[in-house]
């Protein structure tokens, strides 16, 4: 038998393999990952790595003798260049066979066309090799311009800030995070940001990344103001990593298609996380998302099914970002709700906003409110009601006023 | 090196050698102990990397801050008086022999 290849080393990957083997999967698993590092963690990434000592050890998701135990070959440096429909993976360290292929490739950071992003001081993060290129210019740099204001682009932001960098960030969009927060949470987070000093400039895009000798000397805002910097981080997103399954009709621009076991349309080919496009339990529709609870937990329903077991993935989707001193903590979607309630202090910047479909809690917004955002977890799975006058009374915990 | 205790729920145990100024967290992943998941890489965010602290030590670990407390209101396990966020305990030479058992489940 020749078994499973997966294609990506994060944690779909991870958790695509241990699942199959939890499910009985006994035949061969091969990981392949582009990258020189076993399955780490991303988020502290952008978070604690740049301005921390944590060394590369520390970041793995799980130690060597995981894959010795489950029996989990993982090639690192091992780039898939192709798939070939008879069931083999191409890479410039061999051709592996499969009975089961999972894609797990992830992401990129998004590439916008703006003159100037080839220019030396021009980077993006999305790994290790990334983030160590990145600390490894933090000393020598003095100002930098972050081009986007999502969650990346503020811890980034956050992160230089702290090591006492000019920090500007240029959000072309209204508002930050628009894309995964509601406007009180960016309004709060857009003045933090203000506090520590951080020039952040929502509705403004940049038009040219000036050069001289080859390296960023400075960036030209779209409203034609010259900005001098020596550093330009890209943070505007992320492309899907499909290119490796276009060629057999299973992704378009919205990503791998997949159904809510992670099967692809072609039989034996499966994909999860960040990559994938598929069926969202609690959602109702279809969606692609990119974090580290949907990577997991799709890619466990995968593992499952590789196995010809069953795992339904109905998982509450939440998020978590770290910016200064706030712990941002997202459960459930905002969409569909009709009411929003803030429970705690805004002032004090412990508190939550609830959005509300009548009198069902859909989404949570948490800053430094812990306990608000796990009761939320286990809450939003259930049906529930509430009344949402009562949520503002901090002194009775949420599990206690929600009826379920 | 400090060695730290692990058992788990079905009663296997593991015997880990880890480096003082690591997390107990990491001692366990690093080394293959199975059940403590740690989704967000020890940034006090998941509450999966939760255990429970042999009695006889729980006295001489350093208090459960807030962060960490919240978080334990919600874990997938019943949190007891013992319970800890494994990710939030460094390892010193003072915990050499510390107990710990992993809870049946984590999410
Ligand atoms: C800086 C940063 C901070 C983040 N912070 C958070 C956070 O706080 N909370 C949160 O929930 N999420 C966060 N995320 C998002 C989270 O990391 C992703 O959702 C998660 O990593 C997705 O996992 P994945 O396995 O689907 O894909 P990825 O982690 O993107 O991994 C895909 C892997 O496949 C490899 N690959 C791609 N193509 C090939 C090929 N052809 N051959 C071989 N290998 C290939 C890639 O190099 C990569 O190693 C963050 C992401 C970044 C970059
Ligand atoms: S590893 Fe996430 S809280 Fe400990």
């Amino acid at each position: 038998m020749a078994g499973l290849v997966i294609v990506g080393g994060s944690y779909a990957g991870l958790n695509m393999a241990q699942a199959a083997r939890q499910h009985g999967y006994g035949e061969p698993i091969v990981m392949l990952t582009d990258e020189q590092y076993l399955p780490y963690h991303r988020p502290p990434l952008s978070k604690g790595f740049l301005t921390g000592d944590s060394d590369v050890e520390s970041l793995l998701i799980k130690g060597e003798k995981f894959y010795e135990d489950q029996q989990i070959n993982v090639v690192l440096g091992a780039r898939a260049e192709a798939v070939e429909r008879e069931g083999r993976v191409v890479t410039k360290r061999g051709v592996f066979a499969f009975d089961a292929l999972g894609i797990v490739t992830g992401t990129r950071a998004r590439e916008i066309p703006v003159p100037g992003t080839d220019l030396d001081g021009v980077v993006s993060l999305r790994s290790l090799a990334d983030a160590e290129a990145i600390k490894a210019r933090m000393d020598k740099v003095r100002a930098v311009a972050i081009v986007g204001g999502g969650f990346i682009g503020l811890e980034l932001a956050a992160s230089f800030a702290k090591s006492g960098i000019d920090v500007q960030i240029f959000e072309a969009a209204p508002r930050v995070m628009a894309r995964i927060v509601g406007e009180t949470i960016s309004d709060y987070v857009e003045q933090r940001f203000a506090s520590e000093g951080v020039a952040l400039c929502c509705g403004l895009g940049i038009e040219e990344i000036e050069g001289r000798n080859g390296k960023v000397a400075a960036v030209r805002d779209t409203k034609d103001k010259r900005h001098p910097v020596d550093m330009v981080v890209m943070a505007v997103g992320a492309t899907p990593n499909t290119e490796l399954v276009e060629p057999l009709g299973l992704a378009d621009q919205f990503g791998v298609r997949v159904d809510v076991n992670g099967r692809t349309l072609h039989p034996g080919i499966y994909a999860a996380g960040d990559c994938a496009f598929g069926p969202n339990i609690f959602a109702g529709r279809d969606m692609r998302l990119e974090s580290v609870q949907n990577a997991t937990d799709q890619a466990k329903a995968a593992g499952a099914a590789i196995a010809g077991a069953e795992f339904v993935n109905d998982a509450v989707p939440w998020f978590w970002s770290d910016q200064f001193d706030m712990k941002l903590q997202m459960v459930g979607f905002v969409e569909g709700a009709n009411r929003q309630v803030v429970r705690g202090s805004i002032e004090d910047g412990k508190f939550s906003v609830f959005h509300l479909k009548d009198t069902r809690i859909v989404c949570i917004e948490s800053v430094n409110a812990v306990s608000d955002h796990v009761a939320g977890r286990k809450l939003l799975k259930l049906p529930h009601s509430v009344d949402p006058e009562m949520l503002r009374d901090t002194s009775v915990k949420l599990r206690d006023l929600v009826s379920t | 090196m400090p060695k730290i205790v692990y058992k788990t729920h079905e009663g296997k145990v593991y015997e880990v050698d880890v480096p003082s100024g690591r997390s107990v967290m990491l001692g366990a992943t690093s080394q293959g102990v199975p059940g403590i998941d740690a989704d967000c890489g020890g940034t006090l965010s998941c509450a999966t990397c939760h255990v429970y602290v042999a009695q006889e030590w729980a006295e001489k670990l350093p208090p459960v801050e807030e962060m960490e407390d919240e978080l334990l209101e919600n874990t997938a396990c019943e949190r007891k008086s013992n319970s800890r966020l494994s990710c939030q305990i460094d390892v010193t030479d003072e915990l050499d022999g510390l107990v710990v058992e992993i809870p049946e489940r984590q999410f």
